[in-house]
């Protein structure tokens, strides 16, 4: 199978050059192909998210590089990687990162402003999303008035609506319940059918010993200590 | 375009979810542009309206000056100017005051020799013989007399002098005969006791308006101890009178402008931790920095404009309309007698430009910048929640 | 796209509304010739706006002393007092000084 993305000698600094200096990720080397689905995993302050937030062009390495399909993003400026986040990740965050006081459909269609698409399109590809996730009913809703379960499906019907390649989760089932994570790795499944990417950062056995994850790669201490794959 | 028009409506509904502080963010504003706009228009009106009609002012006043104060100048000098050359005529003028100690209102009385036309502003006519008088609408509306009336003053050797109102001037006019009582020349130098050799200056007109300022001149050289004083002159202090550094513009901008450096640099420095939540959460869905700010740029647009244009509407509505009953207190300082005035609409495009540009442009400044310091860091931390 | 077309229109119909009030009164060529007339004939000088003082009922024919003398409160604290600014007109006189050699 073909790389899609490959980081190389990863080196994450944290107020570099300063007293309080933190050392995030320490000579991390992988490649994800097409189509994979990978979960990472380690305790809190691993570097897990650091992980993520470096593969989903949210932020750059202090040194090594990253390429996605062989174009070098972490030399990319960042508008660049905007349009890159834009285009090719949909994100899922472990706080949902929605906006609370703003209704569901507009929330799922943020990501198509800076799009050139009309305003009409964006709101057919937003409702054709949320009717995806049987959340068409409560579109004019405000997120706030949404519980846990359904507010991660905004997030998820959100991370969609570009139709990214890739997609990125950091802890999804860290506010949900045992009920609500099955149907979650349902959801994931799903889009793994679709010929998604998945990268998934957890602490959560049951998302990790699934059938659906292929392959783990556990952090320890900024440093990858396993990387097995099923 | 499509995409100004999609920033737009992101921009409204993120404005419309602070309702209530947005709400009183453009009422504060377009308080702060009504109260600047309204003294603009008020004294760019007082202007245009002075500048306007003291164009027929006398072309040459000559006011005589003893120990740098003015005092009354010998009639002789009419002599004296009339030979020069160019000079149409030389009239000597009474005029004066007269203080009532009772409603503590200065009159100013004034002399007429020979006009006998009619004024189209005054009801009634002027005075004709030594008891007869005609009154401002402000002396009129504050003693309460009406044509027909007697007007009895004080003279100067305590006597009682009994004027008989043949006419008072009409509203319209009251910016320049408010507080005006007309007598017959001979009257009121009777009355003040003023003698025949004197006048209190006199006004010469003159055959080439444009020779104005050389006779000036030359009334200077050969009557060392006179002040001319010529029309543009008159014209030039109406247009300065009120300049921005005059009292009421300093005191009412400084306060004003002041109070809203206020609001504006509590909104450049208070960016919420909300906010910087959201600019994180739209940075990492992929808005580019360019498109963070031009939200926030048209959220500072959409306001600014917003509070700028009902303002002015506000400001228009208040002068000329009610005629500004918020800055009539104000200008009128301790004067009794002053005029109900209905303003002509007048107004300075360039000033409200000024005005414009010198609140839009730092309001938007204090709305980008603040966000572009939140935009600009990577939007990791929001994943760390 | 309803709420962007809506405030457009909205802030367009109030600047317009603005504008052609302004623009309005500045049109109407008021008949100045009866104020002008009034001038004329009863030899006008000044406005007759604030009647409290000499300097300030006729700016352009105080002296430069008026400002001082001619009320006994009139202290320069009343608005009227600050918003008129000192403006001696028709004055030419110079002060000069002689230096003398050898001083």
């Amino acid at each position: 199978m073909a790389q899609l993305l490959v980081a190389e000698n990863l080196n994450k600094f944290y107020h570099r050059h300063q007293p309080d200096e933190v050392t995030a990720l320490r000579n991390i080397s992988m490649q994800i192909s097409h189509g994979e689905i990978v979960a990472l995993t380690g305790p809190s302050g691993s570097g897990k998210t650091t992980l993520l937030s470096l593969l989903g062009c949210m932020s750059r390495p202090t040194s090594g590089s990253i390429r996605l399909s062989d174009l070098t993003v972490s030399k990319l400026p960042e508008r660049f990687l905007a349009q890159i986040r834009r285009e090719k990740f949909g994100f899922v965050f472990q706080q949902y990162n929605l906006l609370r006081d703003v209704n569901v459909i507009e929330n799922v269609m943020l990501p198509l402003y800076p799009s050139s698409q009309s305003f009409a399109e964006m709101k057919k590809s937003a409702t054709a999303v949320l009717e995806r996730f049987e959340l068409a009913g409560m579109m004019g809703k405000k997120v706030n008035q949404l519980s846990g379960g359904e507010q991660q499906r905004v997030a998820i019907a959100r991370a969609l609506i570009a139709n990214p390649e890739i997609i990125i989760a950091d802890e999804p089932t860290a506010h949900l319940d045992s009920e609500l994570s099955r149907h979650l790795l349902q959801i994931l499944a799903e889009l793994h059918s679709d010929g998604r990417t998945i990268i998934i950062a957890t602490h959560d056995p049951s998302i990790y010993n699934s059938p659906l994850i292929q392959r783990r790669v556990n952090l320890r201490h900024g440093q990858i200590t396993e990387d097995t794959t099923k | 375009m499509v995409r100004q028009l999609k920033t737009l409506e992101y921009t409204l509904s993120s404005l419309m979810r602070r309702k209530s502080k947005n709400l009183s963010l453009v009422v504060v504003y377009a308080f702060t542009i009504a109260t600047l706009g309204s003294v603009l228009f008020l004294t760019h009106a007082l202007k245009v309206e002075a500048t306007s009609s003291l164009t027929e002012a006398p072309a040459l006043t000559i006011q005589k000056i003893s120990a740098g104060r003015h005092e009354l100048i010998p009639t002789d000098h009419v002599a004296t100017i009339e030979k020069l050359p160019g000079v149409k005529s030389v009239t000597p003028r009474v005029w004066g005051y007269y203080y009532d100690s009772l409603i503590k209102a200065n009159l100013t009385l004034s002399g007429i020799s020979s006009y006998r036309e009619k004024l189209e502003l005054l009801n009634g006519r002027l005075p004709l013989g030594p008891g007869e008088c005609a009154i401002g609408k402000g002396v009129a509306q504050a003693f309460g007399p009406a044509i027909g009336d007697n007007l009895v003053l004080e003279d100067s050797g305590k006597e009682t002098t009994t004027f008989k109102i043949t006419g008072v001037f009409q509203a319209e006019s009251n910016l320049l005969t408010n507080d005006l009582v007309v007598l017959q020349e001979a009257t009121l130098r009777d009355f003040f006791s003023m003698d025949q050799s004197l006048a209190t200056d006199l006004i010469v007109e003159i055959h080439n308006q444009r020779e104005i300022k050389v006779l000036a001149k030359k009334i200077k050289y050969l009557l060392p101890d006179t002040r001319p004083i010529t029309r543009d002159e008159i014209i030039h202090t109406y247009d300065s009178l009120f300049n921005w550094r005059s009292g009421m513009m300093l005191a009412v901008a400084i306060a004003a402008l002041i109070a809203f450096c206020i609001l504006a640099w509590d909104k450049a420095t208070g960016i919420s931790a909300t906010e910087k939540q959201e600019i994180g959460i739209l940075k990492a869905i992929g808005w580019e920095t360019a498109d963070v700010l031009s939200v926030k740029f048209w959220e500072g647009l959409v306001i600014s404009l917003t509070s700028f244009i009902l303002g002015t509407l506000a400001a228009w509505v208040h002068v000329f309309i009610f005629d500004a009953p918020g800055l009539i207190p104000l200008l009128k300082g301790w004067s009794v007698l002053f005029p109900k005035f209905q303003l002509t609409p007048a107004v300075d495009f360039y000033q409200l430009f000024v005005l414009a540009f010198l609140t839009i442009v730092p309001y938007l400044g204090c709305t980008i910048i603040p966000a572009w310091k939140t935009a600009v860091t990577d939007p990791e931390h929001v994943m760390r929640g | 796209m309803t709420r962007g077309v809506a405030y457009l229109a909205f802030i367009l119909t109030l600047a317009i509304l603005t504008a052609s009030l302004m623009a309005a009164g500045a049109a109407k060529s008021v008949d100045v010739s009866e104020k002008q007339q009034l001038v004329k004939a009863l030899g006008i000088t000044d406005l007759s706006l604030f009647s409290e003082a000499r300097y300030t009922r006729h700016p352009s024919q105080a002296d430069l002393f008026a400002p001082f003398q001619d009320f006994p409160g009139a202290l320069e604290h009343f608005p009227t007092g600050s918003m008129i600014p000192p403006n001696p007109i028709g004055f030419s006189s110079r002060i000069r000084i002689q230096q003398l050699p050898g001083n």
